[in-house]
């Protein structure tokens, strides 16, 4: 059994009984520690949930701590193929969300969608019983990721690529069992402070579908 | 090219270490990669013939033997053809390829595919895309069984290299030894032919150091674009 406190956090059921002005104090979580696997078939089978075509929905939250924080709804499709006997996989997604920059026109990390297209492939990686992956957007740049998998869960922590300083990207990917939706979350943290959320949510289409909405295959 | 600079000759040959690089110099040296790498990616976007010779070394090492590894025998070689099909991602440098080589299979007594043997290029996907912090290219390949290769790629000069160290696919005697794939991809500008290179090397625990099992060498030719009916 694990058990961890974690920092004073806004509650939805406290602001709601108490106008927003009550914080909890301490929060006690308890369950099981999960172990990542060392099963290369579940590694398969968890890279066989990302094949198909699928819509995005979700959010990029812009603003670090301080911050008048945005929200930015997302949408686009992809198309995810298998590759190869041990379920390798490639992804071509059309991503975009409203365009937003700094005073006089400045970059914004996270302000403007480089993810139309962009391509990533995952492929499990033998050695280390993991899964590693790359994407590579419509900038050129190689965001890469390697490890294990927990549960249903990817999560993996690579230096920031672009981006300047004390950066690190944080990639959680939840692909749920049934394989019709993964949530897909990708934090940039700058010095330590969170500048910009990926919060995707990817839903499964029938081919019809996908192909209605405009496919970005090769 | 900032990445090949090296210090100042010395007449006198008394010249000391060189000086470490500023921050600007760093950051200079990395907006000169990534310039270099940008230019350096379309030049493998295209549709491609892949003609060559692979060579399987399958003498056993020599226990006392020499740390080179033997010359090729021109009557081992055996061909290698195919093709591959790189395109850009979106107006960027990023590139992905679709390789599909294949090589007559070298098999050992047992009937087991040699390491290297089997036609891990028939077909594999390759995404080659910038780290322009870490000054090099990354890459990501998937082989024919689906496993994944990765790491940087750096640019020197025109060619791009890495080399990817893993367990072997052929295990001897229970043991698992380590084997490591070193490519290099040869494309100048302007040329309409790029030179791959392949080499397959196993650690030989014995004489601790690494035999050279297997190597391929492939030219590219740019295939015309076909004309759209």
């Amino acid at each position: 059994m694990a058990a961890a406190a974690v920092p004073p956090a806004p509650s939805p059921a406290a602001d709601a009984t108490t106008g927003g002005e009550q914080q909890l104090g301490q929060v006690t979580v308890e369950g099981t520690r999960l172990k990542a696997t060392r099963s290369a078939q579940k590694i398969v089978d968890w890279l066989k949930r990302l094949v198909g075509p699928f819509r995005y929905e979700g959010s990029v939250e812009l603003g670090g701590e301080g911050a008048s924080r945005q929200a930015l709804p997302v949408s686009g499709v992809a198309d995810c193929t298998a590759f190869g006997r041990a379920s390798g996989v490639s992804c071509t997604m059309m991503v975009t969300w409203p365009e937003v920059h700094g005073e006089n026109g400045a970059q914004v990390p996270g302000g403007v969608s480089t993810l139309a297209p962009a391509i990533i492939q995952y492929g499990l990686d033998p050695d280390h019983i993991g899964i590693r992956y790359l994407q590579v957007d419509n900038k050129g740049l190689a965001n890469y990721g390697q490890g294990y998998l927990v549960g249903d869960t990817l999560t993996t922590t690579t230096p920031c690529v672009g981006i300047e300083g004390e950066c690190r990207r944080i990639t959680t990917i939840d692909a749920h069992p049934d394989g019709n939706t993964t949530e897909m979350r990708i934090d940039i943290e700058q010095d330590f402070v969170r500048t910009v959320r990926f919060s995707f949510v990817l839903h499964r289409l029938s081919p019809g579908q996908f192909r209605r909405g405009g496919g970005t295959s090769r | 090219m900032l990445g090949a600079r090296v210090a100042l000759a010395d007449p006198h040959g008394i010249a000391g270490p060189p000086e470490p690089e500023t921050a600007e110099q760093k950051q200079a040296h990395r907006v000169q990669m990534a310039s270099d790498m940008a230019a350096w990616l379309p030049r493998i976007v295209g549709r491609f013939r892949y003609e060559g010779m692979v060579d399987f070394n399958t003498e056993p090492a020599d226990p006392g033997g020499a740390a080179s590894d033997p010359p090729p025998d021109p009557l081992k070689m055996k061909s290698a053809r195919g093709l591959g099909d790189c395109i850009r991602i979106g107006t960027g440098p990023g590139v992905q390829c679709v390789l599909n080589v294949t090589w007559p299979e070298e098999w050992d007594p047992h009937g087991q595919p040699v390491e290297g043997g089997d036609q891990f290029l028939k077909p594999a996907l390759v995404l080659y895309g910038l780290d322009p912090n870490a000054a090099v290219l990354r890459y990501l390949q998937l082989d024919a069984g689906g496993l994944v290769q990765d790491g940087p790629a750096p640019l020197q000069g025109d060619t791009v290299s890495w080399t990817y160290t893993t367990t072997c696919v052929q295990s001897g005697n229970g043991v698992q030894p380590s084997c490591r794939r070193t490519t290099r991809i040869y494309a100048p500008a302007g040329g309409k032919t790029v030179q791959t290179s392949i080499e397959i090397d196993k650690w030989d625990q014995g004489n601790a150091r690494w035999v050279k099992v297997a190597a391929y060498m492939l030219d590219m030719h740019r295939v015309p674009p076909v004309p759209a009916k």
